[in-house]
């Protein structure tokens, strides 16, 4: 489904990825794990094409995107919840929403996915017509998710998604994002500090350090491995 | 009461004028994060190309006016495509400054074309002369033209940004330019909307104050810009309601201030004189701002551009 080859980028004279190759297969979990700088958000600024890759290749459905500008990736199906959500403050709810689907054009489709979105979140329902920027942290965290769904994506990539969440809302994320994928198939690529908690829903991971995969495997293989118990699951 | 009514009218009009260029600025501005300090000569350049029309092939206004708004369109994309895409990703301040220049250019080359425009000349339109009577107060074609397209400009650019798809995606563009095109939102194709947006919005208010004043030169929208600006910056730079707010607040500022001061003296100093209504206006301005810094309707001080 999506394929990372011996991707490297960075911004100016920095390398901050350094030949990462990862892979989430249909209906996957896949988490990537790694401490702060460890290239987790230039990765997915890299997937999504607001930064150019200086060197690999990334495949979605068997087809190159590297080289594609953002919207035409969303359009190929490839949708990111943004680090700190990154709502647009200023418009509603529901304008947010619909912003998420502006790649499908017909208004029935439109309305059908909305609808599917309220089901997974039904908090969002009653809070349509207020400003995003008004949203506590969890809706927001929804309301970004809920966005990216719009698009019907077949790939949907969260970056850090558990981020300054109190930890029933992260219980709350998380069991949506496990539904999504069990439910609908839905293919997840998602990036986290919280080690424990994406573990517990992705079937393979891969460890970022320093701009490189450091390691990857099924959960129950990592959690045996003596560096990731110290580095991210607090010993 | 019939005499302020009068004025208060009056105020009304040109207030209009002031709140559709200020509206105009701050779309641009809160799109691109361009204050456009040109924006006064590229209504003023419409305007004279609406003028060459009715003067050189005497095109019939209504079939002038059409054109000259497809000629907005045009000048605003090819302004969006040379000047402020080269620039996108420059300082505010920069931006600010290279719209100065920009200015300067367009003025020079409107009177390389059209060098009888270096002169104030006749602008003829149909408004010309109509004026009507109602109760005790005299009203102008041209002050219930501009009064209708103002609230015509207002509506439909309401109606636009908040109901269509593409208006909520120019709102969600200059909320945050870089999730919108993580959207979907092909941004290079918004920006030049928003300057042919508002070119036709300068086009509109230039056209009417060139009818109003039954007089045009290259450069007669100059006064009216710095006025737009003071109105948008009253505004708060952010709401397009507020910039219309802030023009109609000048206006009849101006207005109310002409009636109080007609005729009288400070010592050898004559008050009536537009100089001095001037700098009240922008002393009061400078007072207001140092009060409220973020403008009278503004929310923020600084925004993410």
């Amino acid at each position: 489904m999506l394929k990372v080859e011996r991707v490297s980028t960075g911004y100016g004279p920095l390398e901050v990825l350094r030949e990462v190759s990862l892979e989430a297969r249909a209906g996957e979990i896949v988490a990537v794990l790694g401490a702060n700088g460890a290239g987790k958000t230039t990765l997915m600024r890299a997937l999504t094409g607001l930064l150019a890759t200086r060197a690999g290749a990334i495949w979605l459905d068997g087809q190159h995107v590297e080289r594609l500008a953002p919207e035409r990736r969303v359009r190929l199906g490839l949708a990111l919840v943004p680090e700190g959500r990154d709502l647009f403050g200023s418009l509603t709810v529901r304008e947010n929403l619909v912003m998420g689907a502006f790649t499908r054009r017909a208004s029935a489709e439109i309305e059908a996915a909305m609808a599917r979105v309220l089901a997974y979140f039904p908090r969002l329902k009653d809070r349509l017509h207020a400003q995003a920027a008004s949203l506590s942290g969890g809706e927001g965290q929804m309301l970004a998710i809920g966005r990216a769904l719009m698009s019907q994506p077949r790939a949907l990539l969260l970056d850090e998604p558990s981020q300054g969440l109190a930890p029933i809302v992260v219980e709350a994320v998380f069991d949506v994002l496990a539904r999504l994928n069990r439910d609908e198939g839905l293919t997840i690529l998602l990036v986290e500090q919280n080690a424990r908690k994406a573990l517990g829903i992705a079937g393979r991971a891969y460890v970022l350090q320093s701009g490189t995969v450091a390691l990857h495997g099924t959960p129950r293989e990592l959690a045996d491995t003596a560096t990731l118990r110290e580095l991210y699951l607090g010993g | 009461m019939t005499a302020v009514l009068q004025v208060a009218l009056a105020g009304g009009v040109t207030g209009s004028l002031y709140g559709l260029l200020a509206v105009g600025i701050v779309l641009i501005y809160r799109t691109t994060g361009v204050l456009n300090f040109a924006y006064g000569a590229i209504a003023a350049v419409c305007a004279c190309f609406m003028y060459v029309l009715l003067t050189g092939p005497r095109l019939n206004f209504w079939l002038a006016l059409p054109l000259a708004l497809i000629f907005a369109v045009a000048l605003g994309i090819a302004l969006e495509r040379l000047f402020a895409r080269p620039v996108l990703n420059a300082p505010v301040f920069t931006k600010a400054i290279a719209t100065l220049a920009l200015a300067l250019v367009l003025q020079t080359v409107a009177q390389q074309i059209w060098p009888q425009l270096a002169q104030p000349e006749h602008f003829p339109s149909p408004f010309e002369g109509h004026a009507t009577r109602i109760g005790g107060l005299y009203i102008s074609a041209i002050g219930v033209t501009v009064l209708g397209v103002t609230a015509v400009v207002m509506v439909a650019l309401a109606l636009f940004l908040n109901r269509t798809r593409l208006g909520i995606a120019m709102r969600a563009t200059a909320d945050n330019q870089p999730v919108a095109r993580l959207m979907g939102v092909p941004v290079g194709l918004v920006f030049p909307l928003v300057w042919a947006l508002s070119a036709v919005v300068a086009a509109l208010t230039g056209i009417l104050f060139a009818s109003q004043q039954a007089v045009i030169d290259v450069q007669f929208m100059d006064p009216l810009l710095i006025l737009a600006f003071v109105a948008a910056v009253l505004g708060g730079l952010e709401s397009l309601p507020g910039a219309l707010l802030g023009g109609l607040i000048v206006g009849l500022t101006d207005s109310l201030l002409a009636l109080v001061l007609a005729g009288r003296h400070v010592g050898a100093l004559d008050v009536s004189d537009p100089g001095i209504r001037a700098a009240l206006i922008f002393g009061g301005f400078v007072l207001v701002l140092l009060l409220r810094p973020q403008g009278l309707f503004g929310q923020a001080v600084l925004r993410k551009v």
